[in-house]
């Protein structure tokens, strides 16, 4: 499963957007429950100060804003310049000093009074207003901040959204990997399960096709179970791409490589080759097999079921587009100290359109399964699984090649 | 022991599959065939009747063939009786694990019956040296016995030798498919073929010159250019 460009650019300008969204959304949200919640309510100074007359070198506050002060479970108290207590109101005991120091003021203005959260207001040239709360749980800071800091912040504002961006990308990239990996999982899985389903039936009907001719002596019937069991052969190597090509393209499934000698190998894969056509075939077909004696003893790390399904499939490509027969050529050689493996017959080749397709880099990625489908882009694949280099053409008079350059 | 002699037993709850499969093994010489389309009445037919070889799908009605095998194994019917599976799973961890607990063979479905018979045939030579062919082997003025391992050509008797008549066995039991010269001398030479090549061409020679006509054109024991060697179907 690739994606087309423009799939994948849409895909990160929508995350892109996304991100730009979320984030603002967040910074919404984070105001306004900032906003909300500082929102400590003491009562009013100037409330306090207009309810508050001053009659014969006494103060008293009004009986309305003295049962504001209960309910709010708030004190309050007037300092002189003198650091002297000259009203209060509600004011607990231990608060009661006969004089505040300076200190004492710099402690609570800042601070807490005793503990007490306070506000201190100034109300006049020679009088400090202070409204502390009685029980409550209140955070006092001091704040102070180097304004040329707020520019620094405005610098890593950027680095900050581009962080977040690369991270939202990265999470969002990761979860809709696992999710495709889990649904092409579940494709390997149900091709195999499809595939699993056919070969019984499969081996019923071949089983069946190919004793026929050993029952009947009618020449027509026994052509016929040919045909049935040529095609069954077909289908069954058709389910076989099929099942390798899921694995390949989606499996989780690991291609084990091992040493094995690349001649023996081969002799191997076309001998079974040869075994399983029927006797007019294996007449009309003539394999030639051409192995350099250097190649021999020549070991190669490779996986054998993927190199086998590669060579049977050129192979049965051959046969089946060359149905009057043809010579078949197996060349295995160095040259330029690589080792190259050039399988080719004398039939009909391929038109110029096809092998332009055939040798497209994304040929193995393309849709169409046409007559030169599955077959030679399983060859594509496995080459591209060990990372050789494989290149079909027709050769010089006749006929199709497929030539690979093996590590 | 002959063929006509071993009972097959076949687990396959397909009951179509076990019947071709029984046909093709008759159309080989076999006579003598069970079937079972489930693991309880295959355990029914070991219990009652010498069986042979067993021919096990993996896959069944009633329980898996990997842990029938076992089970088998741990009731000590094995080390004697053979069994080959047959599974429509080629995954290789199945195979691997079948021949892994001691199958004899892993066959995966669907099968060319050449090959399946193939296979049946050389379990049951390893398990209890099956005498493939009692009679002798007609090859134009050629008459092979491979029990006395001589050939009848002419009025003459002439005694192949163990390698010869080795060689001229797997070509016989191949007979109409190549043999690959790797496969002939890993058979010949167990102990380690590398380059005994040229000492096979040697034996192959002698081998012709004892049963062809004409030794240097050859009818029935041709050779495959590149790949191995023939015995042409008689």
């Amino acid at each position: 499963m690739r994606k087309s460009p423009e799939r994948r650019l849409q895909f990160i300008l929508w995350v892109l957007v996304f991100a730009i969204a979320i984030l603002f959304v967040d910074f919404i949200i984070c105001m306004a429950v900032m906003y909300k919640s500082s929102d400590i309510n003491y009562t009013d100074a100037s409330d306090i100060m207009d309810s508050l007359s001053y009659n014969s070198g006494e103060y008293i506050l009004s009986d309305e804003e003295s049962t504001q002060l209960q309910k709010n479970n708030e004190f309050a108290f007037l300092l002189d310049s003198t650091g002297n207590i000259t009203w209060s109101e509600n004011m607990p005991e231990s608060l009661k000093k006969s004089k505040y120091t300076l200190q004492d003021v710099a402690k609570f203005t800042r601070y807490y009074l005793d503990d007490y959260p306070v506000r201190t207001y100034i109300v006049s040239e020679d009088r400090l207003l202070i409204v502390g709360k009685l029980n409550a749980d209140i955070w006092k800071y001091t704040l102070e901040y180097d304004a040329n800091n707020v520019l620094t912040f405005l610098e890593i504002t950027p680095v900050l959204f581009i962080f977040n961006i690369i991270l939202f990308i990265f999470v969002s990239i990761r979860m809709y990997k696992a999710r495709q990996r889990r649904i092409e999982e579940e494709r390997v899985e149900w091709i195999a399960g499809v595939s699993h389903d056919i070969r019984t039936p499969l081996a019923v009907i071949l089983g069946n096709a190919q004793m026929i001719p050993k029952e009947s002596s009618i020449d027509e019937i026994k052509r016929k179970s040919e045909i049935i069991e040529s095609q069954g052969l077909r289908i069954r190597a058709l389910v076989e791409n099929l099942n390798i090509t899921s694995k390949l393209d989606f499996g989780t499934k690991r291609f084990e490589k091992t040493k094995v000698f690349l001649s023996v190998l081969i002799r191997k894969i076309v001998s079974n080759t040869i075994n399983s056509l029927d006797i007019d075939a294996q007449y009309k077909y003539d394999f030639e097999l051409n192995i350099d004696d250097e190649m021999q003893k020549y070991e190669v790390l490779l996986n054998e079921e993927l190199f086998e399904r590669a060579v049977v499939n050129i192979l049965n490509n051959t046969i089946r587009h060359n149905p009057d027969g043809c010579q078949v050529y197996i060349n295995l050689y160095k040259e330029n100290k690589k080792t190259i493996l050039e399988i080719g017959d004398s039939g009909i080749g391929v038109s110029a359109e096809i092998l332009q397709r055939l040798n497209q880099n994304a040929y193995a990625e393309t849709k169409s399964v046409g007559k030169h489908g599955l077959g030679l882009k399983i060859v594509k694949k496995v080459a591209a699984f060990h990372r050789w280099k494989v290149r079909f053409y027709n050769g010089e008079d006749v006929g199709f090649v497929c030539r690979m350059e093996i590590k | 022991m002959e063929k006509k002699d071993c009972k097959i037993l076949i687990i396959d709850d397909e009951t179509e599959l076990s019947k071709v499969l029984g046909d093709i093994l008759k159309s080989d010489g076999y006579t003598d065939i069970e079937y079972a389309d489930n693991l309880k009445k295959g355990r029914e037919k070991i219990d009652s009747t010498q069986i042979h070889l067993i021919l096990l799908d993996v896959m069944l009605g009633d329980g898996n063939g990997f842990d029938f095998y076992e089970e088998l194994k741990r009731v000590g019917i094995f080390p004697k009786l053979p069994v080959i599976f047959l599974s429509a799973r080629d995954e290789d961890e199945d195979r691997l694990h079948g021949l892994g607990l001691g199958a004899d063979d892993y066959i995966t479905k669907p099968f060319l019956p050449k090959e399946l018979l193939l296979r049946i045939g050389a379990v049951l030579r390893r398990c209890y040296s099956l005498d493939e062919n009692t009679s002798d082997i007609i090859l134009g003025e050629s008459r092979v016995s491979i029990d006395g391992g001589i050939v009848k050509k002419n009025g003459d008797v002439i005694t192949l030798t163990a390698k010869e008549l080795a060689l001229f066995s797997i070509l016989y039991r191949n007979r109409g498919r190549i043999v690959t010269t790797d496969m002939l001398c890993e058979e010949l030479w167990p102990d380690g073929s590398f380059g005994l090549e040229n000492s096979l061409i040697v034996h192959m020679r002698h081998l012709r010159e004892k049963i062809e006509k004409d030794p240097s054109k050859p009818i029935f024991l041709k050779t495959v250019r590149g790949l191995g060697y023939k015995m042409e179907k008689i």
